[in-house]
């Protein structure tokens, strides 16, 4: 990951602080109250001390107490204040950076999804936020400015009462400050090293249990167990001699401040013999040097955080500064987000256009990157509503990426697709796609009830119009078998629906919202021979004036379209109907001799 | 597209008895450790209870008799209990760490042990993830108990004890005093404890959802795009997030408000120390010494008590990750060898199958129905059939990795089940699609542990044409293989994998011939290395190329897990059944792809 300077870290996180920039000042006053009413705690000790020492009588005793009492509740308001301000920006910067940081993953294409995978998306988008981020965005900040106040009004009362014996008290704290940062480093590395070994396990055992079958098969169960058995006594020596520098460390810092204490017994107390100060300025400073601990390993803490929010911040923008392959933005309030804002409406509303759209390719060119192979060259066809075009060709030959420009998933790095007349990058992409019905080969459905499938959060899609794309799309007999029919929740917490189960379900939801065009993307894989031609004659009177296209290998679909367009390796070989193309001498008669070939074998 | 459940809850199969049942052998072999561990914890406790006796020492007896060098020696004695206090924590963490670290290598290993000898049916079920995350995590989560809280646990009961006879000593009365705030600041530990554990867990539970929402969502995302449901998604995410930010924030401010009552009843224990001892001070019931030590304990009462707070959420996940772990060392060995098992010298007579069905599960399909096939030893023989028909269950089967539902597997007349499955497996050589490599080195993955000697190893390369790929990569043998052996081609995969089946002279050879295109100039050493390999020795092929399949002794048809057809090449074509569909498939392919310019 890219190291981020100090100053690119605090512009990244300005940005976060700009909704919130009128509660600095008033946590900033809130921090220095605080410190200044801890401050005041030894005070009122060494005066009870002194107190009992010159025998001044119990009213003045008790009045002091008293004073502690109400010093106690004054520090329980502020610092119950500061401390839930900070926890609720806190708990607000990592919902801000997640949902900020998720919207523009919803503006990236297939090049960044296969670039990252989802796993790391996935642990960008929560741990790293939540664990290493947020805290220190807000906490992580005030929290050492909260020490730098305690320290400083600290060593101010302890000069004021003795500056000798402040010496001794304040001595030790910087050296503590300075260990925390120097071993932090060398602790790091250490934990690097077993991080290592925790690595070199895992892809031993990863590659063990992917691999299981081989194991198995060469009996190769010992050889494994040694390897296996040697990594973990390497993570396991890596970790103790980690934890033997960590507990130096620990003890370390867990101890050093009593130096200051022993001074302050020492110096304080023959000073005290001698007269030169009282009790109660000895005990006052024993306090001081137990008010100043905590702030010091504050004060450490925040660099050694520091560097790992910076290691996410890095991670988290290096999302961020990707560009999207398709220049739609999702436009919506202004980021980032504030969870008091409103919510994100959909934008989107009944289809406008209900209008017969043509599709018309236009010697498209495609390829992902500019320096990559071309997936489509120069392919140019029509197809006219009321029609069935079927895309077919080898694997490969680049019928995905064709249907996919329809909806821009992507777009065309050459010529030009025009939908109903117009460039399809100069329509509004909402209307364009609410215009269509897409099918992908890879059925992607999501954890909750089939219902909400196949709506799929469009709202104006009423029952009877579901219950229709219920029926073309041949889910009717299942649904009804299910005890709660159309809520019966598929996916991890529910019903493991078959793949031809998924793909009717898919295509439900494409056929729900009414499309003028309907794109599938090789669905029918998993649909028998009935209920593919059952769905087929549906389809043709359920939506009559769709302009459909269909990436196939069936025969049946082949034979049943109204124009075939065969692709081999990006470009258009052969164009026509069933009837012109399936001629001995044609590439496409190749392709369904022995596709038909392989239907019958395989049935 | 769909994820499986989190695994942050507990599965409920064990109780908490059951799980610290099983816990305790594990500790017995580190009994000593921490047994060792727990005096010096009890030292270490003695030592903080200390550090306030002797404050009291300096200001009552050193400093109130105006006694220098004795102040000297108190201060000195002071410094000493605290270097002590260093020593002795400093090596009880590396004590336990040590004994804690040694425990969970052992769990680990034989965790994974067990692992090795489970079936392969239980690997159908568990994707790599999920038994890494076992071995891995669970066993991490197990650690935290066994080095920190465990010992730490008893080490604040007793240090606790020990500050209140300490006082009780000095002053019983103070104590007293003193005492009023424990109830207090048990039932604000309770109270607190009791009302944020539950939101903590919703927020676990919320954070699962969020993973698994945008898990769908980024796999989703070309159908979001096609929809337009952007907006829709941002939004249905944005309600998940802002609900984990209101559930976290509610737990967040109870922490804040529990962290200052707790501060506060610390002033109020002062105040009180100080206004009524203060006022027993006045008439000498007390000394200033005696106060100052028993504010010095009552600023330690705190640290014990957030810690106890912590270490339940540490217990609390240490508990789950122990039952997983149990849950998966008592997954049965449902495919275990003999007590006794039988010897197998090497291949004499024939490779039976004698009706055999099989099915995964006992109300599942079956997936071979009847098969009775032999292979004769020295005979190439063949499994062909489309896809999902059942061939590679019966080399399933062959190799054990499941046992067979009816009917019986022999060799030379002895059922496979009465063999050692490593015995078994040992003679038997396979041939993978694509050779699977494991992390190392070019050696290792072609012996995969087996006694072979480098000669051995260099004939067989030799014999397989994988001896040039040998001679390509820059360390020879020992070349580091990339991950997935991404410096080797398709095509030197091949070899490789030729030569690793029959690097120890296998009785039998088992191919999955492969599938995947390569050019024709390999194509054609793949050939060359594949007869080279079969060359006198006893073979049974899943084949898919017209070239192997024709000299073949036997081919075996399979189709829907039966056998439908059987003889050689020429006799099945005569049949005119699937076989010739089959050959009259891949002619077509097989043109094809002459007529293709490459």
């Amino acid at each position: 990951m890219q190291p981020m300077s100090l100053r690119e870290q605090a512009r990244w996180m300005v940005a976060y602080w700009r909704p919130y920039r009128h509660e600095v000042p008033i946590l900033l006053i809130l921090t220095i109250v605080n410190a200044a009413i801890l401050v005041v705690y030894p005070i009122i000790l060494k005066r009870i001390v002194n107190g009992i020492e010159n025998a001044t009588g119990a009213g003045f005793l008790l009045q002091n107490a008293l004073v502690l009492v109400a010093l106690g509740l004054g520090q329980f308001v502020v610092y119950v204040t500061m401390q839930t301000m900070r926890a609720r920006l806190n708990t607000r910067f990592d919902f801000g950076v997640r949902q900020r940081a998720f919207e523009h993953l919803l503006d990236m294409g297939p090049t960044f999804f296969s670039r990252f995978r989802t796993g790391d998306l996935v642990t960008r988008l929560t741990d790293d936020i939540t664990e290493k981020l947020s805290w220190y965005m807000c906490s992580g900040i005030f929290r050492v400015i909260e020490a730098f106040s305690i320290i400083i009004f600290g060593i101010v009362m302890m000069v004021r009462l003795n500056p000798e014996l402040t010496l001794y008290a304040a001595g030790p704290l910087p050296v503590l400050i300075g260990l925390f940062i120097i071993t932090a480093g060398k602790l790091h590395a250490r934990y690097k090293t077993v991080q290592e070994t925790i690595s070199r396990l895992n892809e031993k055992l990863e590659s063990c249990f992917s691999g299981i079958r081989v194991v198995k098969a060469f009996a190769a169960e010992d050889v494994q167990r040694r390897t296996v058995e040697a990594a973990v006594d390497d993570q396991r020596c890596a970790e103790i001699r980690a934890v033997r520098w960590q507990a130096v460390i620990d003890s370390l810092y867990g101890h050093i401040w009593q130096l200051a204490i022993v001074g302050v017994l020492l110096a304080g107390g023959v000073a005290a013999i001698q007269g030169s100060i009282s009790l109660g300025d000895l005990i006052a400073f024993d306090s001081y040097v137990l008010l100043l601990v905590w702030p010091m390993f504050d004060v450490g803490q925040f660099f050694v955080r520091g560097r790992l929010s910076a290691v996410t911040v890095g991670r988290i923008s290096e999302l961020e500064f990707t560009p999207p392959e398709v220049s739609d933005r999702l436009d919506g309030a202004p980021m980032p987000r504030r969870p008091d804002g409103p919510l994100i409406t959909d934008i989107s509303s009944p289809p406008t256009t209900t209008d017969r759209l043509t599709v018309h390719f236009d010697g498209v060119g495609f390829r992902y990157t500019d320096a990559g192979a071309d997936v489509l060259n120069d392919v140019s066809f029509e197809a006219v509503p009321g029609s069935m075009t079927a895309l077919a060709g080898e694997i490969g030959s680049g019928k995905s990426s064709a249907l996919a420009m329809v909806p821009r998933v992507v777009d065309p790095t050459g010529g030009r697709l025009l939908v109903g007349g117009r460039d399809a990058r100069e329509w509004p992409p909402q209307a364009l796609r609410q215009a269509i019905g897409f099918v992908s080969q890879e059925p992607l459905l999501f954890s909750t009830s089939v219902r909400e499938n196949i709506r799929f959060g469009r709202e104006w899609i009423e029952d009877p119009a579901i219950e229709e794309a219920i029926d073309a799309a041949r889910l009717r007999e299942e649904i009804e078998g299910w005890t709660d029919g159309l809520e019966t929740l598929v996916g991890s917490r529910g019903l493991r629906l078959s793949g031809g189960q998924k793909q009717r379900v898919a295509l439900a939801r494409a056929l729900a919202g009414r499309p003028s065009i309907l794109l599938l993307d090789d669905c029918t894989a998993s649909l028998d021979a009935e209920t593919e031609e059952a769905v087929w004659r549906d389809l043709l009177t359920a939506l009559p004036s769709c302009t459909a296209i269909v990436v196939t290998h069936r025969p049946a679909t082949l034979e049943r379209a109204d124009q075939i367009v065969v692709l081999d390796r990006g470009t258009v070989r052969e164009i026509g109907d069933f009837a012109a193309l399936n001629r001995p001498e044609t590439y496409f008669h190749r392709l369904y001799v022995q596709w038909k070939l392989r239907d019958e074998v395989e049935r | 597209m769909f994820r499986d459940g989190f695994e942050t809850e507990r599965s409920g199969d064990m109780t908490n008895r059951e799980v610290l049942g099983r816990l305790r052998p594990l500790f017995r072999p580190y009994g000593w450790h921490f047994g060792g561990a727990l005096v010096l914890l009890l030292t270490a406790s003695a030592l903080v209870i200390a550090g306030p006796i002797l404050i009291k020492r300096a200001i009552d007896v050193n400093i109130a008799g105006g006694d220098t060098s004795g102040l000297r020696v108190t201060v000195m004695l002071y410094l000493a209990a605290q270097l002590a206090h260093l020593g002795i924590t400093y090596a009880m963490r590396n004590w336990l760490e040590w004994a804690g670290q040694s425990m969970m290598a052992r769990i680990k290993k034989k965790l994974f042990a067990h692992l090795l000898r489970l079936p392969m049916s239980f690997y159908d079920g568990q994707p790599p993830g999920r038994l890494l995350s076992r071995v891995e995590n669970d066993t991490q989560a197990l650690r935290m108990l066994f080095t920190t809280t465990s010992v730490m646990l008893l080490g604040d009961l007793f240090l606790f004890v020990g500050m209140y006879v300490a006082m009780a000593m000095v002053s019983v009365r103070l104590t007293l005093v003193t005492a009023i705030i424990l109830p207090c600041l048990l039932g604000v530990t309770i109270f607190f404890q009791k009302r944020t554990y539950p939101i903590f867990i919703e927020v676990r539970k919320l954070t699962a959802e969020i993973c698994a929402r945008l898990t769908e969502f980024i796999q989703g995302m070309p159908v979001l795009r096609a929809f337009e449901r952007r907006h829709w998604a941002a939004g249905n995410f944005q309600r998940l997030n802002r609900e984990k930010f209101r559930v976290e924030f509610r737990g967040e401010r109870l922490i804040v408000l529990w962290f200052n009552v707790i501060f506060f009843l610390e002033a109020v224990a002062f105040a009180l120390i100080l206004g009524i001892g203060g006022m027993w001070a006045l008439s000498g019931l007390v000394t200033i010494g005696t106060l100052a030590m028993f504010i010095g304990y009552v600023r330690r009462f705190f640290d014990p008590l957030f810690r106890l707070s912590e270490q339940l959420a540490v217990i609390q996940k240490a508990i789950a990750a122990a039952e997983r772990i149990f849950l998966l060392l008592k997954e049965p060995l449902t495919i275990d060898d003999p007590e006794r098992p039988l010897d197998w010298p090497g291949l004499a007579n024939e490779v039976r199958f004698e009706n055999v069905w099989f099915r995964y599960r006992d109300d599942g399909e079956w997936v071979l129905q009847d098969v009775s096939l032999r292979i004769p030893a020295g005979s190439r023989c063949a499994l062909v059939g489309p896809t999902g028909g059942g061939k590679t269950t019966v080399v399933s089967l062959l190799l054990r990795f499941y046992e067979v539902t009816r009917g019986r597997i022999l060799i030379d007349g002895v059922d496979i089940r009465s063999m050692r499955q490593a015995e078994l497996r040992r003679k038997i050589g396979l041939v993978l699609q694509d050779i699977y490599l494991f992390p190392g080195n070019l050696e290792a993955n072609l012996t995969l542990g087996r006694d072979v000697t480098r000669e051995r190893v260099e004939a067989a390369a030799g014999l397989t044409l994988s001896n040039r790929v040998v001679a390509r990569l820059p360390d020879g043998y020992a070349s580091d293989l990339s991950e997935r052996g991404a410096n080797v081609s398709v095509g030197e995969r091949q070899l490789l994998s030729f030569t690793r089946a029959i690097v120890h002279d296998p009785a039998l050879l088992i191919l999955d011939e492969a599938t995947s295109a390569v050019d024709p100039a390999t194509e054609a050493t793949i050939g060359r290395a594949m007869e080279r390999t079969f060359e006198g020795r006893t073979a049974l092929i899943i084949a898919h190329r017209l070239s192997t399949i024709r000299r073949c002794d036997t081919i075996f048809v399979v189709h829907h897990g039966r056998i439908v057809e059987r003889g050689s090449h020429e006799e099945l074509l005569d049949m005119g059944g699937l076989y010739r569909s089959l050959h009259d498939l891949q002619l077509t392919e097989g043109s094809y792809a002459a007529h293709e310019p490459s």
